[in-house]
């Protein structure tokens, strides 16, 4: 495979100028003086998308649905909390520590499912589910640990240049979410990405065309659990309190799992789309007073999307990609100039977009390609499509029973720790 | 062994055994192949072909016996192993990657298959093979859109986009109309004349007289003739296996 397939120049060029303008962006913030609330709801949308696209690499990819999120997330968050609070390390070297942490975790979790044991697919995330919940329980016992009191993490020290703690979450929070999604980018476009979607439709096909089966999931879980651990270690800075409810509960789980079937978990950008559109829409019904709300629209997002969208917002976006865009782009400057905040105003032109996406091709007749992606079959019998729609409908009963904290999924008892 | 070929073979079985349970699906299989040869697999149903087919690429584990793929043992690789080494197979029942396009279905063999050659671009490898199975013209389609025979001309595809040495045709020309037929006895004969040895199992003799100038014949899991097509047709063996009574 060649470096220029993977990354055409002017790919590239759009990835360097997108992270630099973001980069930018608390400098103007200072300048300006456009809220700082912006910057906060902006490192929620890259912790989110950084969680996303690691389950996404994973489940999305390989076709193993995993519930196992909080394993690695929770890992990463102990262990900065732990490494901070206790030993009084600096920020920065404990996010590489944390990665090596949540890899640790993936790789004995990946021998013990993928060796021992061959599992079929609902097994599978099952199992992903009692590993998350036993070092839950673990870390909640073993007084080494936690011990069930929680720890509060004081102020880490972190390089001056990252500037105040928003700010540095922002900077942080970025470079994860950039790392996150380029990693998800070279692995579609690679060799490797072809393997990992020949594992997700047909896993015994796979082998037997030359595809280095264990090897791969190992590889991919592998990676999935160090991001997720990274970006949860730095997420331990945000919540500030932490607790094994925080760390090791369902909520992470459902909610990348949400988000990526929203957004589409064929392509790279699938998890990110999700994760930009919740966040907005958690965030802003909070924000108006409707925190309780926010469930209902979550759930009716996931049925639109899994009834009408089988392979995601990003296989339709794929397809026709203007005229969603020019629906966002209208309906954003539009509330925007009449005076609304940034949020809102995405908010309302994200609204448009997915009416634009959605409603027009349900008048013209059936396209193939409409269902690319979401529905691989994957159930030939050995269970090694892992059962990607039981997975969705999985999900719905799961989202269904959880008590989902409107502002910030992630960190439910934020307000009381704080 | 009544083949006349006096190289050694490219690939060789010796006592290869297979049960489920108490039933011996192979039982005792020798079985030689030789460079360039193809080979016609036949018996009646139920008589192991396609456990032949799933041990020798490596999907069933064998319980006894030997094989040489080029002088090296794989009855204890990893399939994808065996395909590095060069073997390759078709499904009875196709199964292509349902979410992948067919030409995504090809180009993910052409990525992976043998270690030697590598392709120098998976793209143009892609495209050749699906212009030599006749599938270029749906090569942007999904899997369950086109035809049952077109699914099996992908299997065709697939497996050679993976650059094998040794080819298993799983009744890849089963349930074909004439036309189809003719179309894929002659597809069989190219990929031939490519320098793979082939092991065509098929149920229409005529197909496999057309195609083979050496058969083996399978009854319960033990060879009952092998040799030329004609010869082996005429053995009394074969005979009452095909006409149903194998038990005399
Ligand atoms: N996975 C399996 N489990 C149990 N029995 C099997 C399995 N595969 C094949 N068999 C049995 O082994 C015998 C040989 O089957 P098969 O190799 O498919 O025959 P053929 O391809 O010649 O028609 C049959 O009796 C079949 O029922
Ligand atoms: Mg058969």
């Amino acid at each position: 495979m060649n470096l220029r397939r993977i990354f055409p120049p002017r790919v590239v060029a759009v990835w360097l100028v997108i992270y630099v303008a973001l980069l930018l962006l608390p400098t103007v913030q200072g300048i300006t003086g456009f809220p700082l609330y912006n910057l906060i709801f902006l490192y929620l949308v890259f912790f989110w998308i950084t969680q996303a696209t690691s389950w996404n690499i994973l489940s999305g990819y390989s076709g193993y649905f995993s519930f196992g999120q909080a394993a690695f997330y929770g890992g990463g968050m102990y262990t900065t909390t732990i490494l901070g609070s206790r030993y009084d390390w600096d920020l920065l070297p404990t996010l590489p520590v944390a990665a090596l942490v949540g890899a640790g975790i993936a790789f004995l979790t990946g021998l013990l499912v993928f060796r021992l044991r061959k599992l079929s697919g609902e097994i599978f995330a099952l199992f992903t589910l009692a590993v998350a919940l036993g070092i839950g329980a673990l870390v909640q016992n073993w007084r080494v640990l936690d011990g069930g009191r929680g720890i509060v993490l004081g102020q880490l020290d972190y390089p001056d240049l990252l500037g105040d703690t928003t700010e540095m979450l922002y900077y942080l929070g970025l470079t994860l979410a950039v790392i996150a999604l380029l990693a998800a980018y070279v692995v579609q476009r690679s060799r490797f990405g072809a393997g990992l979607f020949a594992i997700r439709d047909d896993e015994k096909v796979a082998e037997a065309i030359g595809v280095p089966t264990f090897r791969y999931k190992m590889l991919i879980f592998t990676v999935s659990g160090a991001l997720a651990a990274a970006s949860g270690g730095l997420h331990a800075v945000q919540v500030g309190f932490i607790s094994t409810d925080v760390g090791f509960g369902l909520r992470v789980a459902v909610f990348v799992i949400l988000m990526s079937v929203v957004g589409g978990r064929r392509h790279w950008f699938g998890p990110l789309l999700g994760a930009v559109l919740i966040q907005t829409v958690t965030d802003r019904m909070a924000g108006a007073g409707y925190a309780e709300a926010n469930q209902i629209v979550l759930a009716a997002v996931l049925i639109a999307a899994t009834l009408f969208l089988r392979g995601g917002i990003s296989a339709r976006l794929v397809e026709r990609p203007l005229p969603p865009v020019l629906g966002f782009v209208l309906g954003f400057v539009g509330t925007f100039v009449a005076g609304y905040p940034a949020i809102t105003a995405a908010a309302w032109g994200m609204a448009v977009g997915l009416v634009v996406l959605f409603v027009p091709d349900r008048f013209l007749p059936q396209r193939r390609s409409w269902t690319r992606g979401g529905s691989a079959p994957g159930g030939d019998g050995d269970g090694s499509g892992a059962g990607t729609d039981d997975g969705i409908e999985d999900g719905h009963r799961i989202e269904g029973d959880e008590v989902i904290e409107p502002s910030d999924p992630a960190s439910p008892t934020k307000e009381t720790g704080r | 062994m009544s083949t006349t070929q006096t190289s050694t073979a490219l690939l060789s079985c010796h006592g290869l055994v297979k049960t489920f349970g108490g039933l011996h699906a192979v039982d005792g299989v020798d079985f030689d192949l030789y460079e360039g040869e193809i080979r016609g697999l036949v018996g009646p149903n139920g008589s192991g072909k396609s456990t032949m087919i799933n041990v020798l690429s490596g999907h069933l584990t064998l319980d006894d016996g030997q094989i040489r793929l080029d002088g090296v043992a794989t009855e204890r690789l990893q399939p994808h192993r065996i395909a590095e080494l060069g073997m390759a197979r078709t499904y009875q029942i196709p199964r292509p990657f349902g979410t992948l396009t067919v030409r995504e279905n090809v180009e993910v063999a052409a990525h992976f298959g043998a270690s030697e050659p590598q392709p120098d671009d998976v793209h143009d490898e892609a495209q050749r093979w699906l212009e030599f199975v006749g599938l270029a013209g749906v090569a942007d389609e999904l899997p369950d859109t086109i035809t049952l025979h077109q699914r099996k001309l992908l299997e065709l595809g697939r497996a050679l986009a993976t650059r094998p040495r040794v080819l298993f045709l799983d009744e890849v020309l089963a349930g074909l109309n004439p036309r189809e037929l003719a179309h894929g006895i002659d597809l069989v004969r190219r990929i031939g004349s490519l320098g793979v040895s082939i092991v065509v199992v098929e149920h229409l003799m005529r197909v496999i007289l057309d195609l083979c100038e050496h058969l083996t014949v399978l009854n319960f899991g033990k060879v009952i003739a092998q040799g030329e097509p004609e010869a082996c047709l005429r053995e009394d063996a074969v005979v009452k296996a095909y006409l149903g009574d194998a038990h005399a």
